[in-house]
């Protein structure tokens, strides 16, 4: 695996900065930066706020009254924030050296959870058996949470069932297997959502233990195998 | 204390919780932090305590105890057992007394701050209200009627009777800096470059007003269309409050307090953080400009707004220092 990658740091307003290791999906990228997130949850920095990962970007926020104490001559607050960012990145050791997770997710394809599934099957003219088989035969990578709490972010689906997103959101139910472009998602809670919604899973995708602890089914880096189960199945699952 | 009727979109929060966006769990916390600190000190409780944010029409609240209270933000007539409160001072409410609000006058968000400590349930080191995931604040949920919120260290209140209340003399005077009232500072975005000349023009030159339909999440604007060079899908990436969005018709959203944590449409500037709490308080009536400054007088700003809380809190913590002494 490469260990190098370039990136760009640009400002995200006045309190936070984006790593941008480009527009891309890649899962070496995405290594790497769950590698840094890793470090920098394990090695704190004074005046960091937190640090969130995303497809190929990292984004840290900072609090400005904390590191302007270490302002020298005429450098910015935000300058002295990406001279600690940088040192970070310039670390070898951020490479992720973790094996992947590999985690089995029981979809059910049935209609009455799918509200999107004819008009996708429509479209695509294929049937639903190509549907599953093209949906659910791919392991896919989750590159990232965000959006909703526990949503995660995989890739990359088969472009023949390839939809862009709905025009207008509309109401999803927790638990609904979503696609949008080359990407699908669970929706871990009911929400507005704008994906085409393709089945649904009974597994919970979040746990609340207690008001200090919240855990997500999925984390990034995880390789999910989806797998097709009937509206029985769903049912007394 | 007591909801005696609901608001529209009453709410517990506070700074908002920090640490977990990686989770996909957005900070929320106040949309107006400035106004929720201020209100906060001038009742004699830690800046960052839990205070109940309302929009209009706002609750009707019920104190049956004597309390200290302070109100302030946006301008809703407020009164208190009938008699007219002024904004942004200490008040000391007698036992059974009555807070509403009557009228909109001015602003979005109204804060109004107990001394004493919150009963109020914290999530992930916040009090916060995620409505999203029914947790934090008030049983996750927005304020509805009949609920008591119950206060502990509750700060001894004298020489106030029942149903009667006290304006006391000292105030927080407000925060003025150097822009026009209608002027939102804002930073370039990544994908600034992305928007066309005549776009970038529009954007700095017009007027936008703030939709109805903006909420906590984020705030759609209406103004003339501001067009891309280039229809371009970024993947998604994370975004800030303050975050101007810009859609694929040319409309822009400002993200708000309750924005998700992530988002894939370009990103053409930020609102600095020392002007959250005016975009924060603009209603639609109230046209807005855009001005594209730099890094040094965003920070500059900023610095000098939190200056102006470090003075108010030492100046507070003198007068209740002084008041409890008596």
């Amino acid at each position: 695996m490469r260990n190098y990658f370039p990136y760009t740091i640009f400002p995200l307003g006045d309190t936070a900065l984006t790593v941008d290791f480009g527009n891309c999906i890649d899962q070496d990228i995405s290594a790497h930066i769950m590698g840094v997130f890793k470090y920098m949850q394990a090695n704190p920095v004074q005046g960091f706020i937190e640090c969130v990962p995303a497809y190929s970007s990292l984004t840290i926020f900072y609090n400005p009254a904390i590191l302007k104490k270490e302002i020298r001559s005429r450098e910015t607050i935000s300058d002295i924030a990406k001279e600690k960012l940088e040192e970070i990145l310039e670390k070898k050791s951020c490479t992720l050296t973790d094996q992947p997770r590999t985690v089995k997710m029981p979809v059910c394809y049935d209609e009455a959870v799918a509200p999107d599934l004819k008009t996708i099957l429509r479209e695509k003219k294929i049937t639903k058996q190509e549907l599953i088989s093209l949906h659910s035969s791919p392991a896919y990578r989750v590159y990232m949470l965000g959006f909703l709490p526990g949503f995660a972010y995989m890739g990359e689906i088969n472009e023949k069932i390839a939809m862009p997103r709905k025009a207008t959101p509309q109401k999803v139910q927790a638990g609904s297997v979503g696609i949008a472009g080359n990407q699908t998602g669970i929706y871990p809670i009911n929400s507005p959502g704008g994906w085409h919604i393709i089945g649904r899973t009974p597994i919970k995708l979040y746990e609340m233990k207690d008001s200090d602890n919240f855990s997500t089914f999925f984390q990034p880096g995880d390789i999910v195998q989806f797998y097709s189960i009937s509206r029985d199945e769903f049912e007394n699952y | 204390m007591k909801i005696i009727k609901a608001g529209i979109c009453d709410s517990i929060q506070d700074c908002g919780r920090h640490g977990f966006q990686y989770m996909g769990i957005n900070p929320g916390g106040a949309i107006d932090m400035f106004s929720m600190r201020t209100v906060n000190l001038l009742a004699g409780n830690s800046e960052y305590a839990p205070v109940i944010e309302m929009s209009f029409p706002a609750a009707s609240v019920f104190f049956d105890a004597p309390a200290i209270i302070a109100i302030g933000g946006a301008d809703f007539s407020a009164t208190l057992n009938g008699k007219p409160v002024p904004l942004f001072h200490p008040v000391k409410t007698g036992a059974n007394s009555t807070l509403k609000f009557e009228q909109w006058k001015e602003g979005r968000w109204c804060y109004l701050a107990v001394n004493g400590t919150m009963g109020a349930e914290k999530w992930l080191g916040s009090y916060s209200t995620h409505t999203k995931i029914n947790a934090g604040g008030w049983k996750g949920r927005l304020l509805k009627k009949g609920d008591i919120i119950p206060f502990t260290d509750l700060a001894p209140v004298q020489d106030v009777d029942d149903k009667k209340q006290e304006v006391l003399k000292w105030k927080a005077v407000p925060f003025y800096d150097s822009a026009p009232a209608d002027e939102i500072f804002v930073l370039p975005g990544n994908e600034w470059d992305y928007i066309t000349d005549e776009g970038k023009l529009i954007f700095q030159e017009q007027l936008f007003s703030v939709s109805r339909t903006s909420d906590r999440m984020g705030y759609t604007l209406e103004g003339a269309a501001v067009s891309i060079n280039m229809p371009c899908e970024l993947i998604s990436s994370v975004v800030d409050f303050g975050t101007i969005q810009l859609l694929p018709g040319g409309q822009m959203i400002v993200l708000m307090a309750g924005h998700q944590t992530t988002g894939g449409y370009p990103r053409i500037a930020h609102v600095i953080k020392a002007h959250r709490t005016k975009i924060a308080q603009l209603k639609e009536d109230k046209p807005l400009r855009f001005k594209i400054t730099d890094i040094q007088t965003a920070e500059e700003l900023l610095l000098k707004q939190e200056h102006h809380l470090t003075i108010l809190k030492n100046g507070c913590s003198m007068m209740w220092a002084d008041y409890f002494k008596k």
